[in-house]
């Protein structure tokens, strides 16, 4: 039982060196704090700059021209200002305090009134043959808006559609098929819920295409959508981070020339390596308690449906960041190698599995390539035990076995590498 | 009886033949130096018995016994002291000892004992509870030595044990191993130094290059050291040099004149140190010469042998080249 020697050596000598275990904790828990409150837009916060700022300019004012203007002021993520004139409007435009101008033609109404849901779409395809012009209605976009028009022409498009369409019944399919031809949903799938309630058509949050995606109201079980990415996201990229600190460990004890006298001892090199790691499993283990237990309390995150399915993801993770942190630390001869081989390593492997934002705005073949990284494994074990809904455990336990999986290979390649290095 | 014997040992790194063949053993009880200059092949010998390195080829005996380099038993019975420290610096003495001595194996009363005990021999039982960052270069090899004792190990190898300590420690650590001696602990003690190996082993055996140049008891390698003669003479001309060389023992001269006017002459003689009687008929006839051709003598003396002298002659060069 050398091992246990070993390690309880280790952690008293990490009990001693305050500074790096604060480190440890507070520096991810910075990274998380700063990176939400810099780049939490990004992911679904919403400020007023962030906000597409829309001129209407109602010259039909008929009823159906203004329930299309409650339509548009009702929608997430628009700023609506209704315009008295069309040159008041352009001015701003030109100022730039609007991003876009939309013009209610005096012809909409009449255009309008004759729409049926079958001339909307071409038949037997749901390609739009509908357009803005049909009905009069412009859309103007700064220059410098190009990307925002894309957004605009779509959010006006469906506002449009559902106001000028009879039946709401018919509303739904249309609004179920513009729903999947801007989104790329199935388009064979069924409503929403809401979308097929004949009084839901006057509710704009849910109507807008943005759906659920974009609504204000969440489930009991969601938290910040901001932190519901990062803190687990950073949680595994320090997780990790502990590489570097173990190879440090290794190569102090290198120099001082312990590692010599632990290897005359009468134990064997795996209790050897199995002393030095567990360490640092531990510290791995209590990083990620406490860096979700601060994820809850002070970013407000949810630890999903299931929070005991957070133990099993936390401690395959961990024991996979120390594997692979052990047959770094046989690898590296110096502080100079940790530095370039480690740090690369970690942050090459964090950024390709999903670490710096999430996952799904990878490229499809990254996330194929990223499943070569414990991270990634542990980003999507976290992803579905953190979700709204009840997680599904098949995924996390693939995960699991596969992170353990990690931490085995890591660890013998890590013993063969001892054993023929040092 | 041998504890330990070393047969016909190999190792190289690539093309650097570091031990070649190298054979001794190593007594109960006694302390063997191994005296050999730096790059000599010392400290892989130890590695390789420590279980450090693999050898190439050779064998090692326990006890009798065919054993393993680095098999446990071998460990277990071994106390390594490092040429470099091997201590934590972050933990005091005590912790340092503990750790290292339940690694071993060594728990309880008797691991709180043993510590008491190496502290004592070490004279750190007043800096037992500092760390071992706040202690001085000595105190620290002071340490090094302790926690190889720690754990009883019937043989103790001490690779270059005093470099860099100063003379108190020097002399405290030496009185160590005299100590462990009259215990009855079989000590390997590997220098360069030879006033040291002198003044505590009682066999020493001779390694240049990965190979044993020469071994016994202290006596019996001094008796091998041929004796110079060193005379201080009013002049040297060549006629003179000539009839010295002609002396059957005589193997060969060197002059030194310093500047002065008189001449030093070192006559390097076949005569080993324990010859005592051939020495005396070989000055007789020296002097007999010198004066034969009217040369005065100022002073006559013959160079104490010493390892050193051994070495010279055994190798060419010297312990410390």
């Amino acid at each position: 039982m050398g091992f246990l020697e070993i390690t309880r050596k280790d952690l008293q000598l990490l009990a001693r060196d305050r500074r790096a275990l604060v480190v440890l904790v507070a520096l991810p828990m910075a990274f998380i704090g700063i990176l939400g409150l810099s780049t939490g837009r990004l992911m679904g916060w919403r400020d007023d700059n962030q906000l597409l700022h829309l001129g209407v300019v109602d010259e039909c004012r008929t009823t159906l021209s203004e329930q299309l203007e409650e339509r548009l002021q009702g929608m997430d993520g628009l700023n609506v200002r209704l315009m008295a004139s069309r040159t008041e409007a352009e001015s701003l435009l030109a100022d730039r305090e609007l991003t876009a101008l939309i013009v209610i033609g005096p012809e909409f109404n009449n255009r309008s009134s004759g729409i049926k849901p079958r001339e909307v779409f071409e038949s037997g395809s749901s390609r739009l043959k509908f357009s803005l012009s049909d009905v009069d209605v412009t859309v103007t976009c700064r220059p410098s808006a190009a990307m925002a028009r894309t957004v605009v022409d779509q959010l006006v498009l469906f506002a449009t559609l559902m106001t000028v369409l009879p039946d709401s019944a018919r509303k739904a399919e249309v609004q179920s098929r513009v729903r999947s031809l801007l989104t790329g949903e199935d388009q064979d799938a069924p409503p929403s819920g809401t979308a097929s309630n004949d009084d839901a058509a006057t509710d704009a949050k849910t109507d807008s295409p943005a759906g659920p995606e974009t609504s204000s109201a969440k489930p009991a079980n969601e938290g910040s959508p901001v932190y519901q990415t990062l803190v687990p996201s950073y949680t595994v990229m320090f997780a990790f981070f502990l590489v570097n600190v173990m190879a440090r460990s290794f190569i102090a004890e290198r120099e001082l020339g312990t590692l010599k006298r632990l290897r005359m001892a009468p134990v064997t090199s795996v209790d050897l390596l199995l002393g030095k790691t567990l360490p640092f499993l531990v510290i791995s283990l209590i990083q990620s308690s406490v860096l979700f237990l601060f994820g809850r309390l002070l970013f407000g995150m949810s630890w999903g449906e299931q929070p005991w399915l957070l133990i099993p993801i936390v401690l395959c993770t961990s024991l996979a960041a120390t594997g692979m942190g052990l047959l770094i630390a046989t690898l590296v001869r110096t502080d100079s190698q940790v530095s370039a081989y480690a740090n690369f390593v970690v942050i090459t492997l964090a950024g390709i599995s999903g670490c710096f934002m999430p996952r799904e705005w990878l490229p499809e073949a990254m996330q194929t390539i990223s499943l070569a990284t414990p991270h990634a494994w542990a980003l999507m074990a976290y992803d579905e035990a953190l979700s709204g809904g009840v997680p599904g455990t098949a995924l996390i336990v693939k995960s699991c076995l596969t992170l353990t999986g990690f931490a085995v290979g890591f660890f013998v390649l890590g013993c063969l590498r001892f054993r023929t290095a040092d | 009886m041998s504890l330990l014997d070393v047969v016909d040992l190999r190792k190289s790194f690539d093309s650097h033949v570091a031990v070649a063949g190298l054979s001794f053993d190593v007594r109960e009880g006694e302390v063997l130096g191994l005296l050999g200059p730096n790059g000599a092949g010392k400290t892989t010998t130890m590695s390789i018995i420590a279980g450090l390195l693999e050898p190439d080829g050779g064998e090692l005996k326990y006890q009798g016994q065919a054993i393993r380099p680095g098999a446990d038993a071998l460990r277990r019975g071994l106390g390594v002291v490092p040429q470099d420290l091997a201590i934590y610096p972050d933990l005091t003495a005590v912790e340092n000892l503990t750790f290292f001595g339940r690694l071993y194996g060594v728990t309880g009363a008797k691991l709180q004992n043993r510590i008491d005990w190496v502290l004592e021999r070490t004279a750190l039982t007043q800096q037992a509870q500092r760390p071992a960052r706040t202690f001085s270069g000595g105190m620290k090899r002071r340490l090094n030595f302790a926690i190889g004792l720690l754990h009883e190990p019937r043989l103790v190898m001490l690779d270059e044990p005093t470099v860099g300590v100063d003379p108190q420690s020097r002399a405290h650590l030496l009185d160590c191993v005299r100590e462990l001696r009259s215990d009855g602990v079989s000590v390997l003690y590997a220098s360069h130094y030879m006033e040291e190996v002198e003044a505590v082993c009682d066999r020493v055996a001779i390694i240049d290059h990965g190979q044993l140049v020469a071994s016994g008891s202290l006596d019996e390698l001094l008796a091998q050291v041929r004796v110079s003669i060193r005379l201080r003479v009013s002049r040297a001309e060549e006629m003179t040099l000539a009839t010295l060389r002609a002396l059957p023992m005589v193997t060969d001269i060197e002059t030194q004149t310093n500047g002065s006017a008189d001449t030093l002459l070192i006559l390097k003689t076949s005569i080993t140190s324990s010859d005592r009687a051939r020495l005396g008929e070989a000055l007789q006839q020296v002097l007999q010469r010198l004066a034969d051709g009217q040369v005065e003598v100022l002073s006559v003396t013959t160079q104490d042998s010493n390892l050193e002298q051994l070495f010279l002659e055994l190798t060419g060069r010297r312990l410390r080249d």
